[in-house]
Order: C-alpha cells, then sequence, then structure tokens
C-alpha cells in the first residue's frame, strides 16, 4: 500500500489564506461559512489546536453560533443550548 | 494546574510558533503531557480531604480516592438532590465529574458525539470537567481527543476551560487557554 504524505497546516498559511479571501470579497456571508465549515474540520481532526482555532475563527463574524453547535455535536441543538447563544450574542450587541 | 497533576508540578509552558505546523495528525497535542497516574501516585505526597464522603456514589468516592492519591486536595460538597451530582473542588478549581458507561453508538463518531454532547451539558457548573469513561466500551484516547476537540468547537463562548478523559487506553487532558 503506497505510504500517503500528510502536508500539515500552519497557522500562519491559514491565517494568511482566510485573510486574503475575506479582503477579495469583504462582508461575505458565503465565505464566512465556508472559513467556519473549513476550520471546524481541521479542529475535529486534530490538524490544528484549539489555541490556532480560537484565533482563526476570531477573524470571522459571529454567525452561524447555533449551525456550528450542530455540526461539531452531530445532533440539533436543544432548546436550552439555543438560549444560551441567543443571551450570548444580545450581550454582544449591548457591547458594540 | 491540572487537578490531576500534583501540586508541587506545573504543566510545561507551550511554545507555539506559527511557522511550525499547528499539530501532527494523530499525534498528541503539544499544550499538556500526557499524564503517568502509576508514577505520580508514587512520588507525590497524599492530598487532603475535605468535606464528607457521605452520599457519594462508588464512581465519585473512587474519583476522590484516586485524586488524593495523586497528591491532589479535594473538597466534596454533595449533592442536594438526586438530580444533580456531588460537586468538587480539585486543590481549590471546581471540577465537574461525569461518567459514561452506557453510550450504544461505540462508533468513534457516535462516541465522540456523545460524549462532547456530556461535556457541553457540563460546561453550566464548571468550566473544568472531568469524565471518567474508563468504563464504556469502545473508548480509546483518540475518540477522546476527537470527543475534547469536538466540545471546543461547539463552546463558541470558550467557557470550557479544561477537559480530561479518562479511559482504559490511557487519558487525555486538554486545555483552552495557554
Amino acid at each position: 500500500m503506497e505510504k500517503k504524505t500528510v502536508c500539515l497546516p500552519t497557522e500562519e498559511e491559514l491565517s494568511n489564506r482566510l485573510l486574503k479571501h475575506l479582503k477579495w470579497r469583504p462582508g461575505s456571508t458565503e465565505v464566512a461559512l465556508l472559513w467556519k465549515g473549513y476550520l471546524a474540520a481541521l479542529l475535529e481532526w486534530s490538524l490544528i489546536e484549539v489555541q490556532a482555532y480560537d484565533r482563526l475563527i476570531a477573524h470571522l463574524p459571529k454567525i452561524a453560533l447555533k449551525e456550528s453547535h450542530e455540526l461539531f455535536l452531530g445532533e440539533p441543538i436543544t432548546p436550552e443550548q439555543e438560549k444560551v447563544i441567543d443571551e450570548y450574542l444580545a450581550g454582544q450587541k449591548e457591547n458594540l | 494546574m491540572p487537578p490531576d497533576a500534583p501540586k508541587d508540578e506545573s504543566p510545561p509552558a507551550a511554545v507555539e510558533s506559527p511557522k511550525e505546523p499547528v499539530a501532527a495528525a494523530g499525534a498528541p497535542a503539544p499544550e499538556e503531557p500526557e499524564r503517568d497516574e502509576g508514577a505520580e501516585q508514587g512520588a507525590a505526597k497524599r492530598g487532603a480531604l475535605k468535606g464528607s464522603l457521605d452520599g457519594l456514589t462508588d464512581a465519585e468516592k473512587e474519583f476522590v480516592e484516586r485524586q488524593l492519591a495523586a497528591g491532589n486536595d479535594v473538597e466534596t460538597i454533595p449533592a442536594t438532590n438526586e438530580q444533580r451530582s456531588a460537586d468538587f473542588f480539585i486543590n481549590g478549581v471546581r471540577t465537574e465529574l461525569k461518567t459514561v458507561s452506557r453510550i450504544v453508538d461505540t462508533s468513534p463518531d457516535g462516541l465522540s458525539g456523545a460524549i462532547s454532547s456530556r461535556i457541553m451539558d457540563a460546561r453550566g457548573q464548571s468550566s473544568v470537567i472531568y469524565i471518567d469513561a474508563r468504563a464504556q466500551s469502545g473508548m480509546t484516547k483518540d475518540v477522546a481527543e476527537r470527543a475534547i476537540k469536538r466540545a471546543f468547537g461547539a463552546d463558541g463562548r470558550g467557557r470550557i476551560s479544561r477537559v480530561t478523559i479518562e479511559t482504559l487506553d490511557g487519558t487525555v487532558v486538554r486545555s483552552r487557554r495557554q
């Protein structure tokens, strides 16, 4: 069986690509959602550590938090969890 | 300081260079060492117990005993009703203990998803969570690692600070912040 060579991502290259993409398409929801999914996969499969994930995700708008929660857990969000996220988002708006 | 570590040891400072790969697939994450409980227990002075073991389940009592043997101070606050588990302060840090053993879907996806969900449930009680999954069929360190990553990802508010998952395969400890 042929041995696969894995070229692991670095935080620097991921950050550069993410920031360039956001610059090409400022305010794009599609870009944000694509990168959220992309980074989620890298985290779950241990290709990046959570500290790198947190720094990279901080470049993206706080959208699709409930859907992201469901993606990671593999189950629909509960009403209690949904309430917690709503309260968090309301608090974020108040702080703006 | 992780509650499972002897009091006189601190986790090594993690060094992360952005030019280096963030983590190798399948390799242990760099932020915290894997524990060697046997060595720790042999070297550490026994911790002090504050509070009573009355009302604790067998699993909770065993958890307390292992923490004490590892040199950690434990304070117990028994549950006030049947709906809630007991609270523990390990070296002064509130720690939520969850025991899992009855997850039916024992595929890596099923186990890591179910355990990440338990971690999310536990975060309301404490940001430091300890999962005893030694009795759970199918649990490995790799599955534990994946469960923690899934919980960290779902926890967009960053309320979880540290998760420990104990399996028969070994123990995985991961901190969100360094």
